[in-house]
């Protein structure tokens, strides 16, 4: 369905896509994740035919995204990161204004979009009053307006509360159901990997590991991701565990590298995973010496999400 | 819906227009504006005509108020027209709607059609508000109901101009305060300048044609259709004329905003280019009118004065098409090969070096053309067996002016290529062309000036300046023309050779790039060909699981 071939693509001499390719079959969810600025949100423009690559093949139901993109866009349905709305149209106006852009009958299509979203309560409010995560719903009901059959979404449960988070994933799953192939990248990785059937890692413009999440995993502690986990190292005894520090963990890889029983060390954000072969002494020991370095450290919990240690394994890799 | 009955029919046909006109009518925030600005001109209007009427006779105080409020509407609607328009189609971008607005499958030129469509009704519902005010002046006397019919149609004219000048500059502009800055910024400065040239300047001329049109009027043009003698000059210069120069500047500001909103892998090169190709002659006509109309000594003075207009205008699209792709993108060929476009598309389609050509070959034809038919013209004036100097001086200038047109667009085309920007050309060629005008001339100021030697041999330093052709002509209108006729040759001959190395330079420069690009493209479908669709692997450097 999505297509992706030796996708490259410069911004003024810095290179932000290097040679990207993937496949994303027919309704599949497709999740994609990387750190800020790894090129995500480039890679989802050029699918979405809002930007032109310097060089490769991008295909959406077998067109040319590149040669035609007044066919591909009728097909996708692509929602942007942070999109804008008009603050002084309502909820159902909003609606029915795209609607009549994408030539449908804004009075059925919006009526479906409501209900997809659970919007339907709020179809006369003003859309400058909603909360942000009702925006991201709006968002969302824009999208499916014209029923795509590809949809395209850059962080879409960014700004939901749980509850929302949860009707969203359960809508992907609707939707994955209706046949639809569903693309979206999202920093919230429990997200994906409780809907996504693949994924996609990206690291500062170069697709490091892409496929089913277990095969990822599998794959991953064989040491066939070079540099990331040796295999050496790792036994029945290894164990990972996550600590989160107060403020930035991004310092703390330095400190830990090169400490008898750790063999690997990760971090994003205030999220520190470290992989550790031996006991709980190994472990006091690695909180002792955050604690000495002046790190805050806020709690530590066995390591249980398998794509965020995909995610931190796979993206550490240059770290020291 | 809840979009009214009226506008949702509106929603079928003109969605963007719905759309925004039910924003407007909710916020308000324009709407209070123009009646704020309504509100004050009419006030304005009524504390003159109270303050004033008084003391002068009515029929004379309702002219002077006719051309009091018309000026300062026609202010309003040419300042703040532009300004409401950019701020509506950069609004989109400025608020990350644009690209959901390009997704729905509508096109460009549509979306800007409804932004404009947009900006002309609220313009128009202005001029509405103020016709109450303009009563005053028909009150009063000296004006006749026709005369200020006329005149709002003007006023609705100019304001469909200045709002599809500021939807130009909306496509252009990446926010709405820059937008804004922009519109309102070169319309301060544009207003004024074509009220005094259009405006006063106009107004002799049209007085001179025809006397019962008062003169030093700013707003002569309603009066002169009423007033003026129904002839051939009257269809020519009151109906012809304003119509193919409103015409030509719409159709330019529409084609400026579509190339605008379109992106480097689409044709944004034929629109413009068809402009100019009816432009051209059209433009090389209208210059021609000075010329046709005056007689006398003066005669030579209109015919270089439309000369120097028209050389204007070809520098004007060079710098317009240094905004061209140095070829025809991959998605622009496939359209070709699936229309089965012919050499007429192809040529008109995107492709610095060919544009840029194009520009060069016609615009010398024009140039060449036009100064032979003055030449031609101002011959039959000379006395017999004398030597005809009005149209040598005349062809001598447009040699010339000719000469330095090679160079301009030589050097655009290499800025072009070089710089690989267009705005970065544009500063580029601007600032070389300011130079090689007034460079010249500050050496002959600075030394010249102070020499022992006559003034005729020092002007000599200001000969690579274009000006210098005046110069010319002044020394053939003189009688000695030898060294200024052979000065002007020589450095004509180093502006055609230097803008011809540049354009080779630049040509072969882009030839380079366009087949760097195309290897790199062949080479990218061989690969695609040769790998099976269902072998797609990741980067060998990823070293990444395949597929499942």
């Amino acid at each position: 369905m999505i297509l992706a071939r030796h996708l490259s693509h410069r911004f003024g001499s810095v290179e932000v896509l290097h040679d990207i390719n993937f496949e994303v079959a027919r309704s599949e969810i497709f999740g994609f994740i990387g750190p800020n600025g790894a090129g995500k949100t480039t890679t989802i423009r050029a699918m979405a035919t809002l930007l032109d690559p310097w060089s490769g093949h991008i295909e959406i139901d077998g067109i040319d995204v590149g040669l035609e993109p007044e066919r591909v866009r009728p097909v996708i349905g692509y929602m942007a990161d942070q999109a804008g709305i008009y603050p002084k149209l309502s909820v159902e106006e909003y609606l029915a204004f795209f609607a009549a852009m994408h030539r449908l009958d804004p009075a059925q299509a919006v009526d479906r979009a409501l209900d997809l979203t659970s919007l339907g309560a709020a179809r006369a409010e003003l859309s400058g009053t909603l909360s942000k995560g009702m925006r991201q719903r709006l968002q969302l009901a824009k999208t499916l307006l014209h029923d795509p059959e590809v949809l395209i979404l850059d962080e879409p449960a960014s700004d939901l509360d749980p509850r929302a988070r949860i009707e969203m994933r359960e809508l992907f799953l609707r939707l994955r159901d209706a046949k639809k192939t569903i693309f979206l990248s999202s920093h919230i990785l429990t997200e994906l990997s409780d809907v996504c059937t693949a994924i996609g890692v990206i690291e500062k413009g170069r697709l490091i590991a892409y496929g089913p999440i277990a095969q990822i995993i599998q794959e991953l502690h064989r040491g066939e991701i070079s540099g990331v986990v040796h295999p050496a190292q790792t036994g029945p005894q290894a164990k990972r565990f996550k600590i989160r520090t107060l403020g930035p963990a991004d310092v703390t890889p330095p400190l830990l590298a090169g400490m008898t029983g750790v063999f690997t060390v990760g971090a994003s954000g205030d999220l520190l995973v470290v992989g550790v072969m031996g006991g709980d002494d190994l472990l006091a020991g690695v909180v002792k010496r955050l604690v000495g370095a002046g790190i805050g450290v806020v709690g530590v919990e066995p390591e249980r999400d398998q794509l965020e240690t995909v995610f931190l394994e796979l993206t550490s890799k240059d770290q020291p | 819906m809840s979009f009214g009955p009226g506008l949702r029919r509106l929603l079928y046909s003109q969605p963007v227009m719905a759309r925004d006109l039910r924003q407007a009518l909710r916020t308000g925030r324009t709407i209070f504006l123009l009646i704020l600005l309504a509100v004050l001109l009419g006030l304005l209007i009524l504390g003159i005509g109270s303050a004033f009427g008084m003391t002068r006779a009515p029929i004379n105080f309702g002219a002077v108020l006719f051309q009091i409020f018309f000026s300062l509407a026609y202010f309003i609607v040419a300042i703040v027209g532009p300004a409401v328009a950019a701020v509506g189609l950069s609004s989109e971008r400025d608020g990350r709607t644009w690209d959901a607005l390009v997704l729905t499958g509508v096109d460009v030129r549509a979306i800007a059609k409804g932004k404009f469509y947009t900006a002309t009704c609220t313009v128009l519902a202005f001029l509405l508000m103020i016709t109450p005010t303009s009563l005053v002046s028909l009150l009063l006397g000296g004006v006749t109901l026709t005369e200020v019919v006329l005149a709002f149609g003007l006023l609705a004219i100019i304001a469909i101009v200045a709002v599809a000048y500021g939807i130009s500059v909306g496509a252009a502009a990446h926010g709405t305060g820059a937008a804004m800055l922009v519109a309102m910024a070169s319309a301060l400065v544009g207003a004024p300048v074509l009220y005094v040239a259009v405006g006063f300047g106009m107004s002799f001329l049209a007085h001179g044609t025809w006397p019962e049109v008062p003169s030093l009027s700013p707003v002569w043009l309603p009066l002169a259709y009423t007033r003026g003698r129904f002839d051939g000059w009257y269809i020519l210069l009151l109906i012809a004329l304003p119509t193919a120069m409103v015409g030509l500047a719409l159709w330019f500001f529409y084609e400026l905003t579509v190339a605008r909103l379109s992106t480097d892998a689409d044709d944004r090169a034929s629109g413009l280019k068809r402009w100019f190709l009816v432009s051209l002659p059209i433009m090389t006509a209208i210059a021609a009118i000075p010329g046709a109309m005056t007689h006398g000594s003066s005669r030579l003075h209109a015919w270089i004065g439309g000369l120097g207009g028209l050389f204007v205008f070809a520098v004007f699209c060079a710098y317009v098409f240094a905004g061209d792709a140095l070829a025809a993108s991959r998605r622009v060929e496939f359209q070709w090969q699936k229309q089965g476009a012919g050499w007429k598309t192809r040529v008109l389609g995107p492709g610095l070096v060919q544009t840029a050509m194009l520009v060069l070959v016609t615009s010398l034809l024009s140039l060449g053309v036009y100064a032979l038919a003055g030449a031609a013209v101002l011959s039959r004036e000379a006395e017999r067996g004398a030597m005809p100097a009005a149209s040598i001086a005349l062809l001598s200038c447009g040699e010339y002016w000719s000469s330095f047109l090679v160079f301009v667009i030589g050097f655009v085309v290499w800025a072009r290529v070089r710089a690989d920007s267009a705005s970065g050309a544009r500063i580029l060629s601007t600032m070389v062309a300011a130079v090689a005008l007034a460079a010249p001339w500050m050496a002959f100021l600075t030394f010249g000036l102070t020499s022992a030697r006559r003034v005729s041999e020092t002007l000599l330093i200001a000969a690579p300046s274009p000006l210098y052709a005046l110069v010319i002509v002044g020394a053939i209108e003189g009688g000695e023309p030898h060294l200024a006729l052979t000065s002007g040759l020589v450095c004509s001959l180093g502006w055609i050779s230097m803008g011809l190395v540049l354009f080779g330079l630049g040509a072969r420069r882009a030839t380079r790039i366009v087949a760097e690009q195309r290897t790199l493209r062949a080479n990218l479908e061989a690969r695609l060909a040769h790998e099976a669709p269902d072998a797609l692997m990741p980067p060998s450097d990823t070293a990444a699981p395949t597929e499942a």
